[in-house]
């Protein structure tokens, strides 16, 4: 046995355990020397011939193989961490991928580094994956979001429409018709004379009759109308919701912009058909400038769309609990001012049913709602955004019968001195 | 003692170092955590490396790592009763070696075995 000192022994082991192939080579592939790890990254994919390393590359990577072979200076870097994939038995068909490094010694001799970067190839395939995954959802969530938001401004468009024929004034003809009768019975006599004893009678028992029967088609088509305000009501709050999950799947970015103003007045268009059903008296205090802010418009618009309803639904109530419910007009006031910070400040106010002080808070709970009909899922859908916009939303009422007052507050940009359409006017 | 022979492994198990090293085929007993146990003279002779330098080590990690593949060490993990013969290039001192290996396993055994014979 050839004993070596223990120093060229150590020097042996660095170069065979060093975590990476390294190979000699001759010109013509032949392995001259190769470490531990060579043979275990170039074993399983060799076929058992271990002698030639372009052999054993060839089928393979022939075109590296073509690479080295053809390099012509006597010295320098033939390959530099040039990746390669092989189809390696053993593992399902995922390939490996080698880094490999070529460097000429000499005219006959050639040094060969190579690792294994299966994992971290595997690993980038992965996070790209992902990104393109993510990016796929997210196209699908903005186009899921536009058609809702297209078909929810038909549907308002319907709701509007529904509005003002259930308001409608009562049929006219019908009107006209009993004043016919009035008339040819205040003539009673004078028709007798004409058309004979009986016929008058006959003739106005038929114009009764009429009468009747379109008073009642009268009241079947309201009976219509209002299921068709109902189904309406209900599309819209199905869209709403749906429309939550598609944005929520968005993401805010910071660098939006909007103008608070023109965020409540989409609001209050959007919310024209239940103020117009319960003649509410909208009152503006707007600034003069225009109240630029941080944040995404649709959602903040359907923030105040939100808020808008409740407080027109808080009418129902009112005219519910109260016998006659005209002793006062329904009125929403709408204020905005900035506040140090800056922040912007909305008050919606209105003088509907109100609730008890103690409830302000757990009305932004997704399960509470002091509606008879519809979830209060609107409330604390409201709170996250507003909280996604670093901005803070209140509810609050003196009590029962004494209106509610929201408070929303949003960072302000400053800078913005632009000068803005007056909306101070009112609006029945 | 035979390279091929079929109950080798029951003989090995009984064999003290002094029989190990009188074969002429290179010896590595393992305990069943792939831990060097013995390592007979044969062996010695092809690889250069000392009985002293290798018994204690992880044979697969810390002796001979080329063969940390699937085609030998994970043989040996991947099951609990193994006796294959396989052609394998090993790197004897940085030089490639062609080799015939025996692998040799029993869980119900203490020790398991990897036989060598050069080419």
């Amino acid at each position: 046995m050839q004993y070596r000192s223990d120093d060229v022994e150590k020097l042996l082991q660095f170069l065979y355990l060093a975590p990476l192939a390294l190979l000699e080579l001759q010109r013509d592939g032949e392995i001259v020397m190769m470490n531990a790890f060579a043979a275990q990254y170039l074993m399983p994919i060799s076929g058992g011939r271990m002698t030639n390393f372009f052999d054993v590359l060839r089928p393979h990577a022939p075109e590296i193989v073509d690479t080295i072979a053809a390099f012509r200076p006597s010295s320098g870097s033939v390959l530099n961490n040039r990746r390669i994939s092989i189809a390696a038995p053993g593992r399902e068909g995922a390939p490996l991928y080698y880094s490999l490094t070529v460097e000429k010694l000499e005219d006959n001799c050639l040094m060969v580094a190579l690792t294994d970067v299966t994992e971290a190839v595997e690993q980038d395939a992965r996070i790209k994956q992902a990104i393109e995954q993510e990016a796929v959802q997210r196209g699908k969530a903005e186009l899921a979001a536009s058609v809702l938001h297209d078909i929810g401004n038909a549907i308002t468009g319907i709701g509007t429409t529904v509005a003002r024929l259930l308001g409608g004034e009562a049929w006219y003809e019908e009107t006209a018709l009993r004043r016919l009768e009035d008339y040819l019975r205040d003539n009673l006599t004078g028709l007798e004379d004409v058309l004979g004893a009986g016929k008058a009678d006959a003739l106005l028992t038929y114009l009764g009759e009429i009468r009747n029967a379109l008073h009642d088609r009268a009241a079947e088509l309201e009976k219509d109308y209002a299921r068709l305000a109902q189904i309406t009501t209900h599309i819209s709050e199905l869209l709403s919701l749906q429309r939550t999950y598609a944005d929520e799947s968005q993401t805010y970015s910071s660098s939006m912009q909007c103008d608070l103003v023109q965020v409540l007045e989409d609001a209050i268009s959007m919310q024209a058909a239940g103020l117009e059903k319960r003649s509410v008296v909208v009152q503006r205090r707007y600034p003069q400038k225009a109240v630029r802010i941080f944040g995404d418009r649709t959602k903040l618009v359907r923030v105040f769309v939100n808020l808008l309803r409740n407080a027109c639904e808080s009418f129902d109530r009112n005219a519910r609990q109260t016998a006659r419910r005209d002793q006062a007009e329904n009125t929403i006031e709408i204020g905005v001012s900035i506040l140090t910070g800056p922040r912007a400040q909305v008050v919606i106010s209105d003088n509907g049913s109100g609730f008890e002080p103690e409830r302000s808070d757990q009305l932004f709970d997704s399960a509470s709602s002091s509606k008879s009909s519809g979830g209060g899922i609107g409330l604390a859908v409201c709170r996250r955004i507003v909280a996604a916009h670093n901005g803070t939303i209140e509810l609050t009422s003196e009590g029962p019968g004494q209106g509610a007052r929201a408070v929303v507050e949003l960072p302000f940009k400053a800078t913005e001195t632009t000068d803005h359409i007056d909306h101070n006017h009112q609006e029945a | 003692m035979d390279f091929a022979q079929a109950d080798i492994a029951e003989r090995l198990d009984t064999a003290d170092s002094g029989t190990l090293d009188s074969l002429s085929f290179g010896v590595v007993k393992m305990d069943l955590n792939d831990v060097v146990l013995d390592y007979n003279d044969a062996e010695s002779r092809l690889s250069g490396l000392s009985k002293e330098s290798v018994v204690g080590r992880n044979f697969f990690t810390q002796v001979a790592p080329c063969t940390n593949n699937f085609m030998v060490a994970e043989r040996y993990h991947e099951h609990d009763v193994l006796d294959e013969t396989i052609e394998y290039v090993f790197t004897y001192r940085m030089r490639p070696t062609k080799v015939r290996l025996r692998m040799l396993k029993d869980v119900r055994r203490n020790y398991q075995y990897m036989l060598v014979e050069a080419l």
